[in-house]
C-alpha cells in the first residue's frame, strides 16, 4: 500500500495557504500549514515531512532561516521549494546557496506547483 | 649664553635687558624678526624711543626701570600686554614678563601674541554678532547634542541658551518625543548622508517656554569636527498670515460651492416628493369625483406644477452659476419647435382672454442646428412672462432673419406684449437675479424673479443677445438675437400619432426596478391602470435576478440605486443572461437631465430614457414606442446560471479562484471568509500603524495581503497595494501614503460588498 506523503507548507497569507492545502490534499498529500517560520520548524521536527514548501518573507523566522535550520541544525535533506515575490531575486539566490531545491515566483499557478511537487516526490 | 640665545630665537621670544641707567644692553634676534629693526639699532635709548607707540610712554617706562633697579620701587611680576611699533609702522601685540636678572639687570621677555589677539577680536566680534542677530544659531555634535546655542534662543523661544544645551533642546522645544527623535534623525541623515526624508526639517513647529507655538525656518550646514550648524529664523508671523489667507480663500470658495450644491441638492430632493404629489393627484383625477373635488384637485395639481417649475428654475440657475450647464448642438426644425411652444402657451393666453400670435418670416430657414430644448425654454419663459403681465390685448411673436453668411443665420425673435410695461429706471435691472421691475409686482403677478436671469444666461451660452424696450403702461418688447447654423433639409418620418387619453390599454408585463417606495407605488398604480402587470425589484441586483426568472415585455430602470445601480444591472441583463432577455427594451428613469448621464445610460445598453418626474402622456408614449416592437417569443427557459452574474463584479474577479478551487463552493466560501478576516485585520493595522509610523510592520502586512489581492482578481486595488508596499519598504515618498490608504480603504469597502453578495449566492 502506498504511503501518503506529508508536506509542510509555511505561508503567512491565508488565502494562498488554504488554497494550496486544498489542492495538495486533492492530490493525495497530507498537508500541514504553518503561519510563520517558527511554526514551520516545529511542524518539520514533529512530522518529518517528505517535502517543505516555504515562503521567503514570514513573521518571526524567515524562509531562509527555515532552510538553514533544516539543512544545518536538523541535517535533513528534505526537498524544499521556496516561494518568492517580485523583488526578492537576491533572496532566491541565498535560498539556493542554503540548500533550497526549487523556487516558485509569486504569483504562481497552483497547477504548476503541483507538477513540480510530483516531479520531486516520485 | 650661546645656547640660551639659540633657544630664544627658536622660541621667537623677544628678550631685552636694561642696566641701572635704563640703557638697553641686549636685544634678542627675535626682536629683529618681529619689529623689523636691526638689533643694534635698538640698543641704548633707541628701544625706548622707537618701539613705543607713544614715545613719552617709552621714556616713562625707562624711568620706572631705573627706579626699580635702584630699589626705589619694587618689580611688579605680573604679565602685561604692550604693543610694539614696528619699522614698517604696524603694531604688534606682545605679551611681556619682566624680571630682574642676575647682574641686577632688568629683563623683559615678550611673546608675539598678535595672531591670537586677532582671533580673539574676531571671536568677540562674532559673539557680538551672534548676540545681536535675530536668528537662532545652534551648533550640534554628531549625535545631535547641542554644544552651542546663541542667546537669541531666549528672544524667540524664551529659553536661556544654557537651558537648551545637550539633549535639553530636543526634550524642551519639540511638541513630542517622537517628533524630536524623528527630526534629529532626519537632520543628521540630511547633513551627514545627504539623504532626504519625509519629515520637513526646514520648517518646524516648536514650543516656547510659555507653551506657545513658533514656526522656525532652518538652514543647515556642516561645521568642523563632525558638528553641524543650524540657523533658525522665526517665521511664525508669515506662516500665520499665509494660513489666514488660505483659510479665508477656502472659506470664500466653500461658501459659493456650498450654496450651489445646496441649491442643486435641495431642488433634486424636492422634485422626488413633488413627483409623488403630482402623480397621485393625476391618478385621483382619473377617478369618479364631484365637481368640487375635481376643482380642488386641479388647483392642487396646478400648484404642484408651479412649484416644480420654480424648483427647476432654481436648479437651472445653480447649474448655470457653477458652469455645469451643457448646451447641445443638434439639427432640428425651428418652425415645429416654435409652434409647439405657442401651442403650450395658447392655453394660458386663452385663460386670460388675450391673443397670442406667431409670425415667422418665410426667409427664416426651418432646419437649423442649435439646442432646441434651451431655445424652447427661453421662449417659454419670455412668452410666459409676456402673458403674465398682459391683461388686455395680446402677445405677438415675430421671427425674422437679420443676415445670413457662410451657413450661419442671425435670427431675431421679438416678443411684444401690450402689458403693464416696465418703469424706465428699472429696465436695466430686469435681468438680475431675484428682481422684478417693481418689488410689489411679485405680489400681484407672482413668480420668483429668476426667469429672466436664466433667460439671459442661456442666451449668452448660445452666443446670442437680448434687449428690452418698454413704455410703462403700454407694453414691453423683448428682442432676442441668436446665431443659428443652417442645417440640411431632412425628410422626417411622421412621429407616432398621439393616442386618445382615454382607452389606454397596454397590457404589458413590466419589471420596475426602483428603490424609492413612493415612486414604486406611483408607477405601479399608473401602469396597472393601463392593464400592465408590474413586478418590482428594489435594486439592480434584484432586478437582474427577476429577469432570470421571467421574460418581461419592458424593464423600467432607475439609475441611482443601492447595491447595484441601473447601469450595471442593464449591462448584465443585456449581455449575460440570455439572448431572449437581452432583447427586452430597458427604459431608464432618471432625475439627471445632463447629457453625459443620458449617454452613459444609452451606452450601458438602455434603449430609451424618461426624465423623472414624468407626465402620464410621456410615459404612455415611451411605453407604446418600445413595447409595440414585435413581441418577443416567450419560451420559458431555466433561469440562467448564477455564474453569469459574477462576471459583472466591478472590483473582484473570482475566475482564478473558481478554477483553482475546482468549482467547489465550500472551499471558495472558506477562502472568502478567511479573506474577510485578513481584510479586517489589515484595515485595523493600517489605521493604527500609519498613525504610529510603523513602516516596517506596515510593509510586512501589505506584503502579506498582496497575493490575496491578486488571487481575488481585485485588479483595481493591485497598483495601490503595490505602491503602498513599495513606500512602506523604502520609507520614501511617505506623504502619498495617506491618500493611498484612503483609496485602499474605500476600495476594500466595495470589495467586501461584492464578496458578501458572492457569499450569499454561494450559500444559496
Amino acid at each position: 500500500m502506498k504511503e501518503t506523503k506529508n508536506i509542510v507548507l509555511a505561508e503567512d497569507n491565508t488565502t494562498l495557504s488554504q488554497l494550496l492545502k486544498f489542492r495538495l490534499q486533492k492530490e493525495g498529500y497530507t498537508t500541514f500549514v504553518a503561519q510563520d517560520g517558527k511554526q514551520a520548524l516545529e511542524l518539520i521536527e514533529l512530522q518529518k515531512p517528505n517535502l517543505i514548501l516555504t515562503d521567503i518573507m514570514m513573521p518571526f523566522i524567515s524562509g531562509l532561516e527555515v532552510i538553514s535550520h533544516v539543512r544545518n541544525k536538523l541535517q535533513l535533506q528534505t526537498p524544499i521549494i521556496v516561494f518568492s515575490a517580485a523583488g526578492q531575486e537576491e533572496m532566491v539566490l541565498k535560498a539556493f546557496n542554503l540548500g533550497a531545491t526549487d523556487f516558485m515566483a509569486k504569483p504562481f499557478s497552483p497547477n504548476e506547483l503541483i507538477i513540480r511537487i510530483k516531479r520531486i516526490l516520485t | 649664553m650661546k645656547s640660551s640665545e639659540l633657544l630664544l630665537n627658536d622660541a621667537n621670544l623677544i628678550a631685552v635687558s636694561a642696566d641701572k641707567d635704563g640703557q638697553i644692553k641686549y636685544v634678542s634676534a627675535a626682536a629683529e624678526k618681529i619689529s623689523g629693526y636691526k638689533t643694534k639699532n635698538l640698543l641704548g635709548d633707541l628701544w625706548w624711543e622707537k618701539t613705543y607707540c607713544d614715545k613719552n610712554e617709552g621714556l616713562a617706562f625707562k624711568q620706572k626701570v631705573i627706579k626699580i633697579l635702584s630699589k626705589k620701587t619694587s618689580l611688579n611680576g605680573k604679565v602685561y600686554e604692550r604693543r610694539i611699533l614696528c619699522k614698517d609702522g604696524s603694531c604688534r601685540w606682545i605679551e611681556w614678563r619682566d624680571s630682574l636678572g642676575v647682574n641686577n639687570n632688568y629683563v623683559s621677555v615678550g611673546v608675539d601674541i598678535s595672531e591670537w589677539k586677532k582671533k580673539e577680536e574676531l571671536k568677540i566680534q562674532s559673539e557680538a554678532i551672534l548676540k545681536n542677530i535675530p536668528s537662532i544659531v545652534l551648533v550640534s555634535n554628531k549625535i545631535g547634542e547641542i554644544v552651542f546655542a546663541s542667546p537669541s534662543v531666549e528672544k524667540i523661544l524664551g529659553y536661556k541658551a544654557n537651558e537648551v544645551l545637550g539633549e535639553k533642546w530636543w526634550q524642551k522645544t519639540f511638541l513630542s518625543k517622537y517628533k524630536a527623535e524623528d527630526a534629529k534623525e532626519a537632520i543628521s541623515k540630511y547633513i551627514f548622508l545627504n539623504k532626504k526624508s519625509y519629515i520637513d526639517i526646514f520648517k518646524q513647529k516648536l514650543k516656547t517656554k510659555n507653551g506657545l507655538d513658533k514656526w522656525i525656518e532652518w538652514q543647515y550646514s556642516k561645521g568642523v569636527n563632525d558638528t553641524y550648524i543650524s540657523i533658525g529664523t522665526d517665521i511664525t508671523d508669515r506662516i500665520l498670515t499665509d494660513f489666514e489667507l488660505k483659510k479665508a480663500k477656502e472659506a470664500a470658495e466653500d461658501s459659493v460651492q456650498v450654496k450651489n450644491d445646496f441649491l442643486a441638492n435641495m431642488s433634486h430632493e424636492i422634485r422626488t416628493p413633488m413627483n409623488a404629489v403630482i402623480g397621485f393627484t393625476d391618478l385621483l383625477l382619473e377617478t369618479q369625483l364631484t365637481t368640487e373635488q375635481r376643482e380642488h384637485l386641479e388647483t392642487m395639481r396646478n400648484s404642484g406644477e408651479i412649484l416644480l417649475t420654480l424648483i427647476n428654475n432654481v436648479l437651472d440657475l445653480s447649474k448655470l452659476e457653477s458652469n455645469k450647464f451643457e448646451i447641445e448642438e443638434i439639427s432640428f426644425n425651428l418652425n415645429k419647435t416654435l409652434n409647439e411652444v405657442i401651442k403650450l402657451m395658447n392655453v394660458k393666453a386663452k385663460e386670460k382672454g388675450i391673443s397670442l400670435n406667431l409670425i415667422i418670416n418665410p426667409n427664416v430657414a426651418s432646419e437649423v442646428i442649435s439646442d432646441p430644448n434651451r431655445i424652447s425654454q427661453i421662449l417659454l419663459n419670455l412668452i410666459g412672462n409676456a402673458i403674465k403681465f398682459t391683461d388686455k390685448g395680446g402677445v405677438t411673436i415675430t421671427v425674422d432673419k437679420i443676415e445670413e453668411k457662410d451657413k450661419m443665420a442671425t435670427i431675431s425673435f421679438k416678443i411684444k406684449d401690450t402689458g403693464i410695461g416696465i418703469v424706465s429706471n428699472k429696465i436695466n435691472s430686469v435681468f438680475g437675479a431675484f428682481t422684478q421691475a417693481k418689488s410689489d409686482t411679485s405680489r400681484i403677478y407672482g413668480g420668483t424673479g429668476l426667469g429672466l436671469t436664466i433667460v439671459k444666461r442661456l442666451i449668452t451660452l448660445l452666443n446670442g443677445q437680448i434687449k428690452v424696450e418698454s413704455i410703462f403702461g403700454k407694453g414691453s418688447t423683448f428682442t432676442m438675437v441668436l446665431p443659428l447654423k443652417i442645417g440640411e433639409k431632412i425628410v422626417r418620418k411622421n412621429s407616432i400619432e398621439e393616442e386618445e387619453i382615454d382607452n389606454k390599454n397596454l397590457g404589458y408585463s413590466i419589471l420596475l426596478v426602483e428603490d424609492n417606495k413612493t415612486n414604486q407605488l406611483l408607477a405601479k398604480t399608473r401602469l396597472e391602470r393601463w392593464n400592465c402587470t408590474v413586478d418590482i425589484a428594489n435594486n439592480g441586483f434584484e432586478g437582474v435576478k427577476k429577469t432570470q426568472q421571467k421574460v418581461y415585455d419592458i424593464i423600467m430602470m432607475d439609475i441611482q440605486m443601492p447595491v447595484m445601480d441601473g447601469y450595471e444591472a442593464t449591462k448584465i441583463i443585456k449581455n449575460d443572461i440570455s439572448e431572449e432577455v437581452s432583447k427586452i427594451p430597458i427604459i431608464a428613469m432618471t432625475a439627471f437631465t445632463s447629457k453625459t448621464e443620458i449617454n452613459r445610460a444609452l451606452q450601458s445598453g438602455m434603449n430609451d430614457y424618461i426624465f423623472k418626474p414624468f407626465k402620464p402622456e410621456e410615459l404612455f408614449k415611451i411605453l407604446k414606442k418600445n413595447g409595440d416592437k414585435p413581441k418577443i417569443i416567450k419560451n420559458k427557459k431555466e433561469p440562467a446560471m448564477k455564474n453569469e452574474i459574477k462576471r459583472s463584479y466591478k472590483y473582484i474577479n473570482l475566475e482564478f479562484l473558481e478554477k483553482e478551487t475546482l468549482n467547489e463552493a465550500t472551499v471558495l466560501v472558506l477562502l472568502i471568509d478567511l479573506f474577510f478576516k485578513d481584510l479586517k485585520e489589515y484595515m485595523q493595522l493600517l489605521d493604527e500603524h500609519v498613525k504610529q509610523q510603523k513602516w516596517l510592520e506596515l510593509y510586512k502586512a501589505t506584503h502579506k495581503i498582496k497575493p490575496s489581492i491578486s488571487m481575488f482578481g481585485i485588479t483595481k486595488l493591485e497598483p495601490v497595494i503595490f505602491s503602498l508596499e513599495q513606500k512602506f519598504k523604502e520609507e520614501t515618498d511617505l506623504e502619498a501614503v495617506d491618500s493611498l490608504v484612503r483609496k485602499c480603504k474605500s476600495m476594500i469597502v466595495n470589495v467586501k460588498k461584492e464578496l458578501k453578495v458572492e457569499l450569499k449566492s454561494l450559500k444559496e
